[in-house]
């Protein structure tokens, strides 16, 4: 019964998947709420200024954007390409890390810039540092074909390697809303926060292309997701929720030294 | 193994009910809670027992039952082709928010049970007069009646499809569940951080004219909105926070109708 219900859960949850390759909303949204928890008043403020949202409102804003007239180009910055020595690729803008960077440059004066290119930057910022923590948006190198995404299936129905992974905070959470979760999992102290924000955003890429290698071997390739023992769906669990937690901490950072200047 | 199957799909088909779904209603209900006066927030709680999220479906439930389901014409507004509200028919969401102001300003003169069903059909009706696909206009049909046509999911190419909905269950449910992984109380703090300075100039004036400024805002809609349109994923990003707007205006409405009956 407790394994039919499971299937039953992950069919609803698929069910109802968009098919964008990002974090799904809940697991956006969840990463901006608990992004927000860790901001200055000052960043809020002026989040809230640009933004005139609270930053949930914009998690998933460049998915629902990237297939329009204009935004085309956005499509190719929500993960990270790296090598197989986990580095970035060279000279790929195309490349979240390269993004953010690119975009926390230009907000050092975001008193001089439009607000509309503020807001804009913002948005973009609150998706791509989410996105870039997602488990599968390491993109590794087409020569490692043991880390190529291909299909799992549920209940012998075919899924996407990614989706599945796009949807896992939902699917660890079931019938909790994204500011339950944040609640719920935001309880480091503020040492190991600390710990999770130091460095600069092309370290978090490097760490998460060293450490994402893991989930190939918990979920392999063509496997039965049901039959995944309950040890490696503990496992899962701890990575996705690691990397939101992750995600919203460093999301705080960069937005609270944006703003405090 | 058959019954958990029909289960599955009987939520999924929840999620998509024709009727602003629960989780607006709920997001409405909690902007206006947090817009009562003490006073006001004292009494609703006594009449529910609960917070006004917690009668905000009500109505809703009952519209399928054969003794109550006259009250499914009560979710739409009869508006005149001069974009005004005049009607007495008891057909209307406006008369029969009037008729529950009537019973809730001299409640003591009802039963606790018709006091306590009228505040219910006042919240969920004041949330859904605000729904851009409840404003039926006179002299514009495709406003009286629901209509099909397509969403494009943005993709050219291989990946390009189309999605056919219905304009009801557009602003009903789609829309909104965009943001249904959050909690009413998360919603009700964006709307209040967008919109809390136009609560105001949003409360002013009665039911009345309420229903006419919805319909104000909704006929220009039905000059774009055809039967079998194409709606590009842009013209879809766009609408957002035309609902949005509406559902500050029928939070911040309700709160100030509230907050005047319980003063």
């Amino acid at each position: 019964m407790k394994r039919f219900l499971t299937i039953v859960s992950v069919l609803c949850i698929f069910a109802t998947t968009q098919t964008v390759k990002a974090w799904n909303n809940i697991g956006h949204a969840t990463i901006a709420v608990i992004a927000e928890r860790h901001m200055t008043e000052e960043a809020k403020e002026k989040c809230r200024h640009y933004l005139k949202h609270n930053l949930p409102y914009y998690a998933s804003w460049m998915d629902y954007w990237r297939n329009c007239p204009g935004f085309e180009e956005t499509h190719y910055w929500h993960s990270v390409p790296v090598d197989e020595k986990n580095k970035q690729v060279k000279g790929e803008t195309r490349n979240a890390a390269y993004q953010i960077n690119r975009i926390c440059k230009q907000m050092r004066k975001y008193h001089k810039l439009k607000d509309s290119i503020v807001a804009d930057n913002l948005k973009y910022l609150i998706h791509m540092v989410g996105d870039m923590h997602c488990p599968v948006h390491t993109k590794y190198s087409p020569n490692e074909p043991n880390l190529k995404q291909r299909s799992v299936k549920v209940k012998g129905k075919k899924l996407g390697f990614h989706s599945y992974w796009d949807a896992s905070i939902g699917y660890y959470n079931k019938g909790m809303k994204c500011d339950q979760i944040a609640e719920k999992y935001d309880t480091l102290t503020e040492a190991e926060i600390a710990a999770i924000c130091q460095g600069k955003p092309n370290d978090w890429a490097t760490v998460n292309a060293i450490e994402m290698r893991e989930i190939y071997t918990l979920l392999p390739m063509h496997s039965e997701v049901t039959e995944i023992s309950e040890q490696n769906h503990a496992r899962m669990k701890e990575i996705a929720m690691q990397q939101a937690l992750r995600g919203g901490y460093r999301l705080a950072k960069v937005l609270n030294e944006i703003f405090s200047k | 193994m058959k019954r958990y199957i029909i289960l599955a799909l009987c939520l999924l088909a929840v999620s998509t009910a024709s009727a602003w779904n629960k989780f607006a209603q709920e997001c409405i209900a909690t902007l206006a809670e947090q817009n009562l006066t003490e006073k006001a927030k004292s009494e609703t709680t006594k009449i529910l027992g609960g917070d006004l999220a917690s009668g905000a479906w009500w109505l809703q439930t009952i519209a399928k039952n054969e003794a109550t389901k006259h009250t499914a014409h009560w979710h739409y507004i009869k508006i005149t082709a001069d974009l005004t509200s005049t009607t007495k028919s008891n057909k209307d969401g406006v008369v029969q928010i009037e008729n529950c102001i009537d019973v809730l300003t001299n409640r003591a003169e009802h039963s606790d049970s018709t006091v306590v069903a009228a505040l219910k059909t006042v919240i969920h009706l004041v949330a859904d007069m605000h729904n851009l696909a409840h404003v039926r206009i006179e002299n514009i049909p495709n406003s009286r009646h629901n209509f099909e046509f397509q969403i494009s999911n943005g993709f050219s190419g291989k990946k390009a499809a189309l999605a056919t909905s219905s304009w009801r269950k557009f602003w009903d449910s789609n829309i909104i569940n965009r943001h249904a992984t959050y909690s009413p109380k998360l919603f009700a703090d964006d709307l209040q951080t967008c919109y809390g300075a136009d609560k105001e100039r949003f409360s002013k004036g009665d039911v009345r004219h309420w229903a006419a400024d919805m319909a104000r805002l909704a006929a220009p809609l039905y000059k774009w909105a055809q039967p079998d349109m194409i709606m590009s994923r842009e013209q879809h990003n766009r609408l957002e926070p035309m609902n949005d707007k509406t559902m500050a205006r029928a939070g911040y409405r309700l709160a100030a109708l509230l907050n005047e009956i319980f003063q």
